[in-house]
């Protein structure tokens, strides 16, 4: 005794409604991707007229790295999760001359391509990797990540070619944190501005947080609203993160091959978190992706390709827990902390 | 594939509606749209298509064995031999690992050791439906209310047709036979304008509503669920509550303007539950196909509410029972369906003797408070789970509290508000009369462009588990 819906009546108004409808719809999405692929705010296409809201970095790190004197020995790879790691605080621990190649949204094959991209640099001297490894470096469908093909400089030493990832084009183009990021960007080219920038970007590659660093100063940084306001949508990210993606471990595990095989030394650390976030992700797909992360750096680590530092509880009794700017980015002095584990060093970096 | 992603929208459902629309001929567009049906279906994972294909087709043939052969007992022999093979399949791959670690269980806490091996089958998505639809069909042809379609190709479309395929609502032969028998040869532009409507509302219930509540309470309250509150747990399963509606009622409602896009009418599987002034009620308005089919298929040939009272509530206790088991192989879903079927029988029980809340505020009220408290048991990933947050719920267990700021914000609470107004005050969108003037296709297209934003978090239906 199903309840089938009775056939409506026909109206006259139904042809103009199914045309406003098509029709809407049809300019509302053109219009939208336009300002995406005009703006470019994540630096995905590199198409951009306005001024990114993130820093579209690879190219910007591989102009800055090339015109580093002296050559970097030490190099920071991984997500943004690892850009606050100061090279200077590097260099002071281990005397090596360092440089902060992180880069936004890193994928398993960005490293590949940093890899090779530093080993023909010329006059290029890595004998040191420390790379930052994050669970969302193995997310995601087939395809070499856009950001990266879309990197004037990196693009060419992406593995597996040319080939693009279709799959995300949607997203790429429609997808709310391009879209609102799309608007963050027009905004402040037309002079919605802030006294300070967000990001800035050093000459070693260290990326600061001037507005953050400045509000800290102050007292007036809003630390347990961004930590908290934060999480939600940062478990969100891995809801559907069911697996490490096979093609992006193989991506790791290639890059690790590589530069074993050209003499460089590999360090490779999860990227500590917020206390609060640790918490609130027990039990979540991050918790697992982030341990089957851990379990594949340990296989790789016993392949003889790299050495895992575990420091994922480094804060765990920490003071440096008021030093993020939300529940994953850590600034400067947790960043002094995380440096000083990574080298074994036993004295403390003073820069901040 | 999912309906809330880019690809769907964007590339597959166009061409399904172009293909459809513009190939001549019924058999070349059925062909088409079962083929279609099984691209969407083999996108998931396309291993399963040939599972599919065996149910479909053992399905077709035993209906027509039934219809042709004049001995009773042949014919039960058949259907039966049909039904063990639908619910073998079933059983192997839903409920074959649940019995053994049961058996397991079991046999441990007895001192004796059962050696079983688990299969850690992956469980093909919509095989719940997609053998539910083919039972009740060769059932009908058994009972002798229903000629056999008249083509494995008809039946086939039928089975695989993409709207319902992988979370109903669950169809019968006996609806869809007519309207496979003469398909609408041009798009109608009255079921464009209710399938556009259905499809976008259906959407926006699912992106813009319960995937926001999922990721602002849901998930981070229930992973905290050993840590909650009092306060926090009653947010935790109010969330859900809702989330869990507009999910699925969502899904129904876009299952069903797809079918309106392609000239089909579906039945309607949701009417506002949550303002159900009785339990039975309430069950009368969630999941209406799924309760129909229960009805239908299980509770009135086991004698119904025809006998005494005793083997009435048997009955309810056992259908529902089954109705648990069908949505999961967990022991949870066996508690949230017993429960449902103690509801029902005290439910009747009272009715009897005039025991029912004064006035429907307060019904609904009391309805959907008993509502609650099951989905405790549906939605906790353990039975001890469910138990300890229904003490906290109840007041006889402390949480630690401090939950809130993990999750709250002000958009946050917006669209909880939001989801409480719809589901508690506005009728069903079956019962909305589609406003027709074009500006409200325009703000239906604004409306559908938010949704797209969203697909960029791929987020599958709740009922895709089931």
């Amino acid at each position: 005794m199903t309840h089938p819906h009775a056939p409506p009546e026909p109206s006259p108004q139904d042809g103009a409604f199914l045309r406003s409808f098509f029709v809407t719809l049809g300019v509302l999405l053109a219009a939208t991707a336009a300002l995406v692929l005009l703006t470019d705010p994540l630096g995905t296409f590199g198409t951009g007229i306005t001024p990114p809201v993130v820093s579209a970095d690879r190219d910007q790190k591989a102009a800055l790295y090339r015109a580093r004197v002296p050559a970097p020995e030490l190099v920071v790879l991984g997500s943004s999760r690892s850009k606050s790691i100061a090279p200077a605080c590097l260099q002071q621990l281990t005397g090596q001359p360092a440089f902060n190649f992180a880069v936004n949204g890193a994928s398993a094959e960005d490293l590949v391509a940093i890899l090779r991209f530093l080993r023909q640099a010329p006059g290029g001297r890595v004998n040191t990797v420390f790379v930052g490894v994050d669970p969302e470096m193995m997310q995601g469908g087939g395809g070499v990540y856009r950001a990266l093909q879309a990197s004037r400089v990196l693009g060419p030493f992406a593995p597996g070619g040319a080939a693009r990832s279709r799959m995300t084009l949607g997203a790429d183009l429609l997808g709310w944190q391009a879209v609102s990021a799309a608007f963050r960007s027009v905004a402040r080219r037309v002079g919605v501005r802030e006294s300070l920038p967000e990001f800035s970007l050093e000459s070693d590659g260290l990326q600061r947080y001037p507005r953050a660093e400045a509000a800290l100063r102050l007292g007036s940084f809003p630390q347990q609203a961004r930590v908290v306001g934060s999480i939600s949508g940062i478990l969100g990210r891995y809801e559907s993160f069911t697996a490490l993606q096979p093609d992006r471990v193989g991506y790791l595990r290639r890059f690790a091959e590589e530069a074993k095989a050209a003499g460089v030394s590999l360090v490779a650390f999860i990227p500590p978190v917020h206390p609060a976030f640790v918490r609130a992700a027990s039990g979540t797909a991050w918790r697992a992706r982030t341990e089957e992360t851990v379990q594949l750096l340990r296989s790789l680590e016993r392949d003889g390709l790299l050495r895992y530092v575990e420091i994922r509880s480094l804060l765990a009794a920490s003071a440096d827990t008021s030093q993020f700017v939300d529940a994953i980015h850590f600034l400067a002095p947790v960043a002094a902390t995380v440096a000083q584990a990574l080298t074994g060093s036993p004295g403390r970096c003073a820069l901040q | 594939m999912l309906f809330n992603s880019y690809v769907f929208c964007f590339l597959f459902l166009p061409a399904a509606l172009l293909g459809w629309w513009q190939l001549p001929g019924r058999r070349w567009r059925l062909g088409f749209l079962t083929l279609a049906s099984y691209v969407f279906y083999g996108w998931w994972d396309w291993r399963f298509v040939p599972l599919m294909l065996a149910s479909t087709t053992a399905d077709f043939i035993a209906g027509w064995y039934i219809h042709r052969t004049a001995a009773v007992a042949r014919r039960r022999a058949c259907l039966v031999l049909l039904l063990g093979f639908n619910l073998g399949i079933l059983g192997i791959f839903k409920y074959y690992d649940f019995f053994v670690g049961s058996l397991d269980g079991l046999g441990g806490a007895l001192g004796l050791s059962v050696d079983l091996p688990l299969l850690h089958l992956v469980l093909p998505v919509g095989i719940s439906f997609y053998t539910f639809n083919s039972i009740s069909y060769t059932i009908d042809i058994y009972r002798g209310r229903l000629q056999p379609a008249r083509s494995l190709l008809e039946f086939s479309t039928f089975v695989a047709m993409f709207p319902h395929l992988v979370a109903g609502p669950i169809v019968r032969y006996a609806d869809m036979a007519p309207q496979f028998e003469r398909p609408s040869v041009r798009p109608d532009r009255p079921a464009w304008v209710l399938g556009c409507w259905f499809f976008v509302l259906g959407m926006a219930r699912k992106v813009l509503l319960a995937d926001l509540l999922a990721a602002h309470f849901v998930t981070p309250l229930w992973h905290q669920a050993a840590h909650l509150d009092a306060g926090e747990a009653w947010l935790a399963v109010l969330a859900y509550t809702l989330q869990i509606y507009f999910d699925f009622s969502g899904y129904s409602d876009m299952a069903v303007g797809l079918a309106l896009l392609l000239g089909f009418r579906f039945p309607q599987n949701f009417d506002a539950p949550y303002q159900s002034a009785n339990i039975s009620e309430f069950w009368r308005r969630w999941h209406m196909s799924l309760s129909f089919w229960m009805r239908d298929y299980l509770y009135v040939p086991l004698g119904g509410n025809q006998g005494s009272r005793l083997r009435t509530m048997g009955n309810l206790a056992l259908v529902m029972f089954l109705g648990g088991l069908w949505h999961g192989a967990a022991w949870t879903f066996v508690v949230w369906g017993l429960y449902h079927g103690a509801l029902l029988a005290a439910h009747a029980a009272c009715r009897e003797r005039g025991w029912v809340p004064r006035g429907r505020p307060l019904a609904v009220v009391c309805t959907l408070l008993s509502v609650m408290v099951g989905w405790v048991f549906f939605r906790a990933t353990s039975l001890a789970e469910a138990v300890r947050l229904l003490g906290v719920m109840g007041g006889m267990r402390q949480g630690e509290g401090g939950n809130l700021a993990l999750v709250a914000s002000p958009l946050a609470w917006a669209v909880l508000l939001l989801a409480g107004i719809i589901a508690a005050f506005l009728p069903d969108t079956w019962r909305l009369a589609v406003p027709r003037r074009p500006i409200w296709g325009a703000i239906l297209a604004l409306l559908f462009l938010c949704c797209t934003f969203r697909f960029a978090t791929p987020s599958p239906f709740l009922y895709f588990q089931f």
